[in-house]
């Protein structure tokens, strides 16, 4: 079953339960691995928000 | 933004879409997804989805005539994403440097309309500015405002 909303009109965005978890598959990882490697090499900008706890 | 956008469909979290891409190619399947790399910090991931492979996958230019559309689809997941939380950075760096250049095109593009929404970063020799339309960076990091 899907269900449609609308996103402030912005986008039309459907559920749909049976799409697959992305973020579980290799290409996920490899990429996640490579932003972070980036990020600990080159550091963030010095106005990027604070991390928050519990996020 | 200006372009389009294909209707997106969303899993039951807010760190997965998928739409279809549709040009001379055929219907080809787009994932993008959020995933988390740091406490507020998340990489956002994109590319087409292989059957064979059973994985998404970008090494491919897909040149379904339908650029704009899709990227304009991709940055209103943003949006989406961003809806759910605020405080979020988004990383994105392509596969490929030209990839990467892709993104920027498309942020630059739309510059006016993104800037209403977002703070846009890119990541030059040996720091981070303000995104300028035309320079070239290795990485984009966006925040909502």
């Amino acid at each position: 079953m899907s269900t449609r909303i609308h996103n402030k009109g912005i986008l039309s965005i459907t559920i749909d339960p049976n799409i697959p978890d992305f973020n579980k598959s290799a290409f996920a990882l490899k990429k996640a691995e490579r932003a972070r490697a980036f990020i600990a090499k080159h550091g963030l900008p010095k106005d990027a928000k604070p991390s928050k706890k519990g996020k | 933004m200006k372009y389009p956008k294909y209707p997106v469909f969303a899993s039951e979290n807010p760190f997965i879409y998928e739409f279809f891409s549709e040009g001379p190619r055929g219907k080809i399947r787009k994932a993008v997804f959020y995933t988390k790399i740091g406490s507020n910090l998340y990489n956002l991931g994109f590319g087409d989805w292989n059957e064979e492979l059973q994985d998404v996958d970008d090494s491919n230019r897909t040149n379904n005539g339908d650029r704009d559309q899709v990227l304009a689809t991709v940055a209103a997941t943003a949006i989406t994403f961003t809806n759910h939380f605020p405080d979020a950075e988004i990383f994105v760096q392509g596969s490929t440097p030209a990839r990467t250049r892709l993104y920027q095109m498309g942020i630059g593009y739309n510059l006016l309309e993104i800037n209403e929404h977002f703070h846009v970063r890119g990541f030059t020799d040996d720091d981070w500015e303000a995104f300028q339309h035309g320079r070239n960076y290795s990485a984009l990091l966006i925040n909502r405002k």
